[in-house]
């Protein structure tokens, strides 16, 4: 099922670009709408249901402090007093009746949108988002794209509304596993299934109880046998471009890829001479001189200019510095043309 | 962006400020003559009549004479101030040295500066650099403006900063080293310096790669050397870099190899630094015209390796070579073996120099002989000659006085100094 709004013959358009409002599903709209403008007594019923903790009973009008905490394993909402009491010990099991998940007190926190509906989906939606992260560029064409903007909504929708979610869950995990794999091919591949991840936000990630050590330990082996394919990425794209690792970095060069050939002599490594008496000497060393250096130094000294000719060199030149100083210099200052340059 | 020697060369100040090929040096010097002359005569006229108004006040008031100007800069009214004015003033037409005076009062300067380093014990490669900071100086000044002697001072302390960085001493140390100098004749006129040198303090001397040329002669000679354009084997090049020199052996070689060493390094260090050889000639058309003097047989035979006799850039640059050796074996430090005693040519003046020094004595710059009153002058704003330099002085002041009080404004006035 599809939420994507697409016009009759606009496969040429971004799906995404389609009134904006592909991502925030139809209930999710007509939610905020309706929590834009609430009928008056609605919102009198809601408010004064809001004021009481459906664990303790106590209420708002006591205790203006109070605030009110949920927790993304099932949503239900309780004080933040029934939170410490509950759940500074450790994992335990949500206190409301019929609700059988096991909850941690770090996961406890102040819900951002009024409607816990709407919580649960944006959570739901943020998730997916941070697995299904492929751009256009990504993909081979536009249809391609929109091809995969569809299936990914079709995944937030299998989660918003419950449907396959077990099976949902684990191939989203297989395919972050194989995106991260291919990012830095080098990291060891984990197995997926090795315990539940506290991370995800699914109802089927559940935090087993200290006391159930061994039924964690026995459920985890049988996770840990599901025969899983390795080349199985979870999901698979067409047109999907495989991602090319970047080009290792080149190795800095100082001298800005410039270098100097000489014309007239090549250094070798090592003379055989009386001059540089101290070449082999430690002491040198520890300063970075080097005898190549110095045999370097001394016959670029030899050679440098050598066929360099300065009537020719300075008949090129449109400015003649010689005259051009000496003019200067009968014009300006005292002595020199510099000499007093304040 | 590959660069051989030559472009790499092309990037030094010395090719770019201090390289001249010969007619723009003539007409340099011709500018820097005419203008320093101009100056010259103004400034003395000047002073005589400033000396005339002394005089009569003198006569009329104190006995003493050399009284500080009125401004309270003593440069060159007192008794400090050589012929001019003084008693053997004539008071006639000032008569200014030529270009070609110029040039032999700036020669002595060098070799006077040659021995004062000799006396020093100072390496060859300071003496080298502060002759090269003087001829340098004295492109763009004239020695009437700048004696010598002075300059030639602070050129070599200049060096000596130069060539031993941190070792080189205070100027104070510096000064205590020479007869009758004062640390601030020594920094006085440094900032005049610097500045004549446009702040280009790198000399590239001919001797750094007379090492380099004997490295791999003593390579060709060991028959170790390689590389040969022309695809002769080391064997061959070691016969022909013995016959070269006229021996059989290799110790012989060694020694004779020695001996060319000394040569071209007396060569490098004396006649090249006394002519203008730095200016006209690259560091290596310098060294190899050195080396060529001191042994052309070897010196052919080795750029020979370097370059095909055949490629017209070979003709070009032996024509080169030949030319930077007759300027160096013209000067009169030239001797066709190294001499015993080094500076003995120095001994005695040329009777053309001796005039132009004579001559000299009669038509300096009265304004700039003090240089140490002429730099605390220049400190204190105290600015002698001319309407110009008073307006340029009291802006200088009124921008200073601003200065102090916007800065007293922010970060309160300066305090108060003990003692
Ligand atoms: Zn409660
Ligand atoms: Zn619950």
């Amino acid at each position: 099922m599809s939420r994507v709004a697409r016009a009759p013959g606009a496969s040429t358009k971004r799906a995404v670009e389609d009134g904006g409002a592909s991502h925030l599903s139809h209930s999710l709209r007509s939610l905020s709408i309706q929590h834009q403008s609430p009928s008056k007594p609605a919102r009198a019923a809601a408010d004064s249901a809001s004021e009481i903790c459906p664990v303790c009973k106590s209420s708002r009008y006591l205790n203006p402090n109070m605030r009110f905490l949920v927790n993304p394993e099932c949503y239900h909402k309780m004080c933040e007093s029934c939170v410490d009491r509950i759940f500074s010990h450790g994992p335990a099991p949500c206190p409301i009746a019929g609700c059988k998940k096991t909850l941690r007190k770090a996961r406890f926190r102040m819900q951002t949108f009024e409607d816990l509906k709407v919580e649960r989906e944006v959570d739901i939606r943020r998730r997916v988002a941070k697995a299904m992260n492929k751009e256009e560029a990504d993909f081979e064409t536009l249809r391609d794209y929109n091809d995969y903007l569809e299936e990914v909504e079709e995944i937030t929708w299998n989660l918003i509304l419950k449907i396959d979610v077990e099976q949902t869950e684990r191939r989203l995990r297989r395919w972050e596993e194989a995106q991260k794999a291919e990012l830095n091919p080098n990291a060891v591949r984990r197995s997926v299934d090795n315990g539940p991840d506290i991370s995800t936000l699914s109802e089927t990630s559940h935090v087993i109880l200290k006391k159930g050590g061994t039924q964690r330990r026995v459920q985890g082996a049988s996770l840990g046998n599901t025969p899983i394919p390795e080349d199985d990425t979870g999901f698979s794209f067409r047109g999907l471009k495989k991602r090319k690792a970047p080009e290792p970095e080149k190795a800095f060069d100082p001298t800005g890829g410039w270098s100097v050939e000489p014309l007239y002599y090549s250094v070798k490594e090592e003379y055989d001479h009386k001059f540089f008496a101290v070449k082999h000497e430690p002491k040198f060393y520890a300063f970075g001189y080097k005898a190549p250096e110095y045999y370097s130094h001394a016959l670029r000294d030899a050679f440098g200019g050598l066929g360099v000719f300065l009537e020719d060199d300075r008949a090129n030149e449109v400015i003649d510095f010689g005259t051009q100083a000496a003019a200067v210099a009968a014009g300006g200052g005292r002595d020199v043309e510099m000499n007093d340059v304040f | 962006m590959r660069l051989n020697e030559d472009d790499l060369y092309r990037q030094s100040t010395q090719y770019k400020h201090w390289s001249f090929t010969p007619s723009d040096l003539t007409r340099l010097r011709q500018k820097t003559n005419a203008h320093a002359a101009t100056q010259v005569k103004l400034h003395i006229a000047q002073d005589r009549v400033e000396r005339a108004k002394l005089a009569t006040l003198d006569v009329a008031s104190a006995p003493e004479s050399g009284a500080d100007t009125p401004n309270g800069n003593g440069a060159g009214t007192g008794a400090n101030t050589p012929v001019p004015g003084g008693a053997g003033d004539k008071g006639g037409e000032v008569d200014c040295l030529t270009t070609e005076e110029e040039n032999m009062v700036v020669d002595k300067f060098c070799e006077t500066a040659m021995k004062l380093g000799d006396f020093l014990k100072l390496q060859p490669d300071v003496t080298a650099t502060a002759i090269q900071f003087m001829r340098r100086f004295y492109l763009y000044n004239s020695p009437m403006t700048y004696d010598g002697t002075k300059i030639s001072k602070t050129a070599f302390f200049l060096a000596l900063k130069l060539e031993l960085g941190t070792r080189a001493g205070s100027a104070s140390d510096f000064a205590s080293r020479l007869p009758k100098t004062s640390r601030d004749d020594i920094v006085a006129p440094e900032y005049t310096i610097v500045q004549a040198l446009r702040f280009n303090f790198e000399v590239r001397h001919p001797f750094r790669g007379l090492k380099g040329v004997h490295l791999e002669l003593e390579d060709m000679i060991r028959g170790n050397y390689a590389v040969a354009h022309d695809g002769r084997t080391p064997a061959e090049l070691r016969g022909e870099a013995l016959q070269a020199l006229e021996v059989a052996e290799e110790e012989e070689a060694a020694t004779k190899l020695g001996n060319i060493y000394a040569h071209t390094k007396d060569i490098l260090t004396m006649a090249a630094q006394l002519t203008d050889a730095y200016f006209l000639y690259t560091p290596s058309q310098i060294l190899l015209a050195a080396h060529l003097l001191a042994s052309p047989a070897l010196t052919t035979f080795y750029l020979a390796t370097k370059i095909p006799s055949s490629s017209p850039a070979s003709t070009k640059i032996l024509s080169t070579l030949q030319s930077c050796a007759d300027l160096l074996s013209s000067h009169r430090s030239y001797s066709k073996n190294p001499a015993q005693h080094k500076l003995a040519w120095a001994d005695g003046d040329p009777p053309a120099t001796k005039k132009a020094m004579k001559k000299l004595r009669g038509c300096k710059d009265p304004t700039t002989q003090d240089l140490v009153a002429l730099n605390a002058g220049k400190k204190r704003d105290v600015v002698r000659d001319g309407t110009l330099e008073e307006g340029k002085a009291k802006r200088r002041k009124l921008n200073r006085e601003t200065a102090e009080k916007e800065n007293d404004a922010f970060w309160g006035p300066e305090l108060k100094k003990e003692g």
